[in-house]
Parts: structure tokens; sequence; C-alpha cells
């Protein structure tokens, strides 16, 4: 079984990134691409790297050092998961990839668990990214012996399994419960938002400590922070213990846990898998249809329309590139029910909500717009658009204009919280209406333009585009720096009014967005 | 949209010439090839595999662009006025890649949207042409429940919806059973006694010979031979035609 696994990881792991595209490929502007992508990589993995190693090294000028694995632990952990949760279904249960695989004289478990490990590769790195400078920072300025090198290599590797196996379960799950209803995808992306809203209040809720938990945490920071990591995730706090204090038990406890949990995964679903699958293969054909007068559309309407259709036929589009609408209206609802203070604690700089809601709420939609992967998604379907009497600019409406849509209702329930929670003046209202709308109108528009530049075509689980694609990753940047430009003005600019400063930067996105549109 | 002006008068509908057309720079997938389809000709595009096909077709139907040369639809330049070309034709590619999240009768009300087919017509020609087929009871199921048939068929209905002028179609007859593709036959043959006109790719030889009034061989990327079928063939088997100019090919 070893070898089935390794043989179908191996086919599995060439597609992902584009890796094995970029090595053969004869196409030269493929080939910078994918360059720039890698740039962009390097970036980010800079930028985790340095956030990852400031944290260690403020823990240990706190005198809580100790902890460092445990922090970073906790960390990966929840980017993992996070990253995985949406995906996990999806990868899991690809009934494409499962009939050309269960052809082939391997079993399900086999199948199961080498897709189990594609997604374990992909989560390593963040793993190891966030990991390695955490500890080597704590390796330079506190000098430990060897077994930390080796306590914390058996650690990083085995980090990635719990956080997995938990958003596995949660995939599982979610496709299990919605393959016993007619409408599975409705079911799958109605099941994944809601847990999704769950654990966003949730988190939303943990972002709150107080200042006086503050001051406590100061004080007598050690037990408290172990505490709150110990009932948070006790296996980061074992981590720790092995790692930094050098306890072989704790390490083992962390490795038999780990690889437990993903060993009595494997055999619950592996009985449960070809069930499922075939539940989910179900369709329904009636064969009875009965022609009754013909709707007639526009191009464009016609092209919305299909646009909108194939949005909602994806569960992994739709709940990663809906999550930002939801954490909008979740956001704008926390304001309501807790106050604005809620926004003060959250971004820990008093004073500033105020200021800051319009781009706050305007950057969560505009962070992984649903156009940032709506060329890839064509995949082989792209032909029929290529080859019908339509614009590119029709093409490009179609998306931009289903993107807007879709967001409409999220933006107009979010709106009214947020104006009955702060009652602003008329400047605060225009600003806290104008901005956001401003926002979705020029990412939808962004994430097209990017997705232009970086399409792929070619792939086998629509998880490889929505999630693992340049496109969306620039877009993500993109969408992050457009947020991080006027905040930083509101933040390093106090004395200049907020209105006048969302006026300026909401003339640039309008100028942006006309200037895609029209050049 | 009308449907295609049949008087403009244009009996050339499809004028390929010294097309070129490589890939990344590197591999000359078309190399100068020139021909000629004219009003009622079922004209046949025969080559082995990797020797160009395709590509030709990728590029008379927009999907690729040309290096050098120029492709006219019904006397307009494919580069120049892409849209009225495209409106002016049809594309059926080898493998049914279509919209599997729409129902059969939403795909091919969204192509005769895009087509601006009127409603009335578009009924009576979804109808006709699915129940020719025998796929009309089907078309409100999802597409991603057809056969691999079905879906060929359902893409055949969809590039008729709006009786183009110039039908291109890359392997037609892969995955039809029996009957479908003696409909299919028959249907093309009706569209060029219209004054349309079909370009198709094969390897299936016989079907070439007894459908198509004209013939072009290609070979690495280059046009090898063309004519009327009957003046190729004379007294051998398409069979022995194409082994033949292939061996001559080789053996230049």
């Amino acid at each position: 079984m070893l070898r089935q696994i390794r043989l179908l990881t191996g086919v599995s792991l060439r597609g992902m990134f584009g890796l094995n595209e970029f090595r053969y490929t004869k196409d030269r502007r493929k080939k910078v691409r994918y360059c720039l992508f890698g740039v962009l990589c390097v970036f980010v993995i800079l930028m985790l790297a340095a956030y990852a190693g400031g944290v260690s090294y403020g823990l240990i000028l706190l005198k809580l050092g100790y902890y460092v694995p445990a922090v970073m632990a906790v960390c990966g952990s929840l980017v993992i998961f996070f990253f995985t949760m949406m995906k996990a279904g999806p990868i899991l249960f690809d009934l494409k990839a499962y009939e050309k695989q269960a052809a082939l004289p391997v079993t399900p478990r086999a199948i199961i668990a080498s897709r189990f490990l594609s997604m374990y590769v992909t989560n390593l790195l963040f793993g190891i990214l966030l990991m390695v400078p955490g500890l080597a920072v704590y390796a330079v300025m506190e000098k430990p012996g060897f077994l930390f090198w080796l306590y914390a290599s058996a650690g990083i590797l085995f980090l990635p399994l719990l956080p997995l196996t938990a958003a596995s379960v949660a995939g599982a799950l979610i496709s299990g419960i919605s393959s016993r209803w007619r409408q599975k995808n409705l079911a799958g992306i109605l099941l994944t938002m809601l847990f999704v809203c769950v654990i966003l209040a949730g988190s939303f809720g943990l972002s709150g400590v107080d200042e006086r938990q503050m001051e406590e945490m100061l004080l007598d920071a050690a037990p408290l922070l172990a505490g709150q990591i110990g009932s948070f995730y006790p296996p980061a706090l074992w981590l720790s213990e092995a790692v930094a204090g050098g306890k072989g038990a704790y390490l083992l406890l962390f490795l038999a846990v780990s690889l437990g949990c993903f060993l009595v995964f494997l055999g619950v679903l592996g009985r449960v898998y070809g069930k499922i699958c075939s539940l989910l293969a179900a369709h329904e054909a009636s064969g009875d249809y009965r022609m009754t007068g013909l709707r007639t559309r526009s191009v464009q309407g016609s092209m919305v329309e299909r646009e909108l259709r194939r949005y909602f036929s994806s569960t992994v589009y739709v709940t990663n590139t809906l999550v930002g609408a939801v954490m909008m209206v979740l956001f704008s609802a926390g304001v309501l029910i807790a106050g604005k203070e809620m926004v003060d604690q959250i971004i820990h700089i008093p004073g500033l909500a105020e200021r800051a809601l319009p781009v706050l709420i305007g950057m969560m939609p505009a962070m992984m717009p649903m156009t940032s992967c709506s060329i890839s998604m064509e995949g082989k379907q792209w032909w029929i658009l290529q080859t019908m009497p339509v614009t590119e600019k029709e093409i490009v409406r179609g998306k931009v204009l289903a993107n807007i849509l879709v967001l409409i209702p999220f933006y107009l329930v979010s709106e009214i919280l947020i104006l009955i929670a702060l009652a602003p003046d008329i400047p605060g209202a225009l600003a806290l209406i104008v901005v956001p709308a401003v926002y979705i109108v020029f990412s939808a528009r962004l994430g097209v333009a990017v997705n232009q530049r970086f399409p792929v075509f070619e792939w086998d689980n629509e998880a490889r585009v929505v999630k693992q694609s340049a496109s969306t990753s620039v877009s993500l940047l993109l969408g992050l720096v457009t947020g991080v430009i006027p905040f930083a003005f509101l933040v390093l600019q106090p004395d200049i009014p907020a209105w006048g400063i969302y006026g300026v930067f909401t003339g640039v996105l309008i100028l942006l967005t006309a200037v895609m549109e029209f050049r | 949209m009308k449907d295609w002006d049949w008087n403009d008068g244009q009996d050339v509908v499809l004028a390929v010439k010294h097309l070129t057309k490589t890939y990344g720079g590197a591999k000359t997938a078309v190399d100068d090839l020139s021909l000629t389809v004219h009003a009622g000709d079922i004209y046949g595009f025969i080559g082995h595999n990797g020797a160009g096909k395709t590509t030709t077709i990728k590029c008379i139907v927009g999907i690729h662009d040309a290096d050098r040369g120029t492709i006219e639809v019904a006397g307009k330049d494919v580069r120049r006025d892409p849209l009225a070309c495209k409106r002016a034709m049809a594309y059926i590619p080898d493998n049914p890649e279509i919209y599997e999240y729409l129902t059969g009768i939403q795909y091919l009300n969204f192509i005769a949207d895009v087509y601006q087919v009127s409603g009335k017509e578009r009924e009576a020609r979804i109808r006709k042409e699915t129940e020719d087929f025998g796929i009309y009871p089907a078309l409100g199921d999802l597409i991603s429940t057809y056969s691999h048939g079905m879906k060929q068929k359902l893409v055949v209905t969809g590039a008729l919806i709006h009786r183009p002028r110039l039908l291109v179609l890359d392997e037609p007859f892969v995955g039809l059973d029996p009957e479908a593709s003696l409909i299919l036959r028959e249907k093309m043959h009706a569209l060029c006694a219209e004054g349309s006109a079909i370009f198709f790719s094969t390897h299936v030889l016989e079907v070439a010979e007894k459908l198509c009034s004209r013939i072009a061989v290609i070979s690495g990327g280059k046009l090898v031979t063309e004519g009327s079928t009957e003046e190729l063939t004379r007294d051998k088997s398409l069979e022995d035609v194409f082994m033949e100019v292939i061996g001559h090919v080789k053996a230049d």
C-alpha cells in the first residue's frame, strides 16, 4: 500500500503550483509568469519569516522564550487549518480523479492517504515557513543543545497532521451530509459557510483581550500564556515542553496523538469513502423535458447569468471567495453588538475605529474577489468563449457584474448594521457607504485583470485554481496593499481628516478601475 | 441578430492564405498553408497525428493567432473583424468539453442568446435538432449527467442553432453512435445544400472519401495535396492516396 500511496501522491504533487508545467513548458511567456510568481512567493516567505522571527524575538525579550515553539505551533496550526478547511472536502472527494484512480489496482485507503499527503506537503511548507524562522531566532539567542534540533525537526514534520486531520474531518462531514441532499452543491456551500461563520465569530471573540487582561499578562506572563495556549491547543504546549524543555516524553506524546488521530481518521473514512463518493456522484436525471417557451436575453445578460450559474455550481469556489463578504457582515454585526470599542481592541489602536472602519469593511470582500480566478475556472471549456461572437469586454464585464451582484446583499446588510451601530454624521456615513462600494467594484475589475495575466486552464481540481494559483495570490496581495495604504495614512497622519484621505484614495481607485476598463 | 445573410454573394466561404503558426517560437505546427473552401463544399482535412490539423482549425476559429498569413471567412478577415467571422461560423471540437453545471436547454439557450437567435426560431431549431438526435427528453437534465455521445450531440445542436455559413469540425464522428453519425452526415449535406460550407478534420479515411467533395492532406504542417475527391482518388482508394503522398513526403 505504501508504494500505491507514493505513486498516487507523486502524480498529484506534479500538478501542484504548476511545477511540472514550469519545468517542461517551452512557452517562454509562461516561464516568465511562473518566475514572477516565484518572486512573489519569495517576498511572502520573507514577510512571514520576518513576522515569525519578530514574534520569537519579542517573546524571548519578555522572558517567554520557553513558549516560542508553542506560539509558533499555534500560529502554524491555525494557518494550516484555515487554508485546508475549505478545500479538504473537494480534494478528498474529487470524483473525477476518483473515477480515474478507482479503475487502478489501488485501495480506497491508498487513494485517501495520497490525497491527504498531497495536502500535507503543501501544509508542511506553511509549518516550515513559520516554525523555522521562529526557532532559528530562539536558537541564536538561547543557544540550545543537539536535542533541540532533533526534537524541533520531528515536531515540524508532524505539526501539520493534527490541523489537517481536523480540517479533513470537517470537510468529510460536510461532504457526507451534503451527499444525502438533492441539491448537493448548495448544501455543501451552506454547511461550509455556516462552519466558517461559527469559527469567525469565535475568533472575533478571542481577539478581544482587554487592557486588564493585558496588564495581568505582563505581570504574570508565563503561567497566563501557558494557560491560554493549553486551553486553546494543548499539543502546542507539549511541543514547547519537548523542544525548549528537552522532555522526550512530550515529544512522543505529540507524535503519537498526531499520527494516531490521522490513522483513526483514515480508517473510519476508508469504510465510508466509496459510499459518500457514489452518493455525491449520483445526479438525478429525469429525462422528461417539455419545452415551454424559452426566455431570450441580451448577450451581456446571458453572460452574467452563466457566470452566476458557474459560480454557485462550485462549493470550493463559493466558500473561498465569499468568506470576505461573510466576514464583512459578521464584523458589522460585531460592532453593532459589542460597540466600536471592539474594533479598537482588535487593531490595538484606541480611537482609530471610527476613522478606519470604512477601509476595514471595504477590504474584507476585496481581498479575495471571485473574479481573481474566474477566467481560470473556465478550464477546458474556455474554447466556447474564445470561439463565440463576443468581445473581450463583454466577457470581462460579465464576470465583474456577476461578482458585484453576488456581493450586493452582503454589502447592504453590512451597511445597514454599521450605520445603525455608529449613527455617524453625513461625511462619516458617506465614507462608510462609498469606500466599501468602491473597493468592491475595484477589486472585481482588478481580479479579472490579474487573472488575464496569470490564467491556468489545465487543471483537474478546482482547488488548484481557487487556492493555489498565482492569480489568487497576486489578487490577495494587491487587495492587502490597497487596504494597508489608506490605513497607514489614517494611523500616521491623525491630523488629516478621514474624509480627505478617503476622498483622495477612492478617487485613485475609481481612476484605476476606469483605466483597466477603458484602456 | 439575424441569421447570416445568405445573399452576401460570397462563393468563397473560407480562404486560408500562407498560414504559418509556431509554438513558442520553436516548433512550426503549420507552415505556409493555403486552401480555399467554396459554398456547398464538404471539405475534408486529413493527416496523421501531429500533422497540424487541429492547429489550423484553431487558427480558423479564433482560438490561436496566426504568426503569418491571412484567414478570411465569407470575405471577412479573422484578425481584423473577428466578431463578424465568428457570427458566420460554428466550431465543434474533438472533445465536447461544455458547461457541465448547466442543463442541456440552458446551454442551448445561452448559445442562442449569444448568437441572438429569435425566440421562435431557437425553439423550433432546438426541438428539431434534438429530436433528430434523440436527446430532446434529456434537455432538462444537467449536462454532467450526459454521456460523451450525448454531449457531442448537444454541441452539434448548439453549432447549428444559428445556421452558420461555415461549420468547422474537429474529428466530429468520435464518440457518436452509428445512427447519430448517419444523422450528422445528413445534416452536413443539408447545411451545404443551403449554401453553407463545411471544413472538417478526420482520421477516418472511409468517411472522408464518402462524404467530402474536396480533400486536403497535411503532413508536417505543410499541405501536400489538395483537390476534389474524384480527382484525387480516380481508380484508387483514399487510403492508397494518403499512404502514397505521405510516403513521398517521408522519402523527401
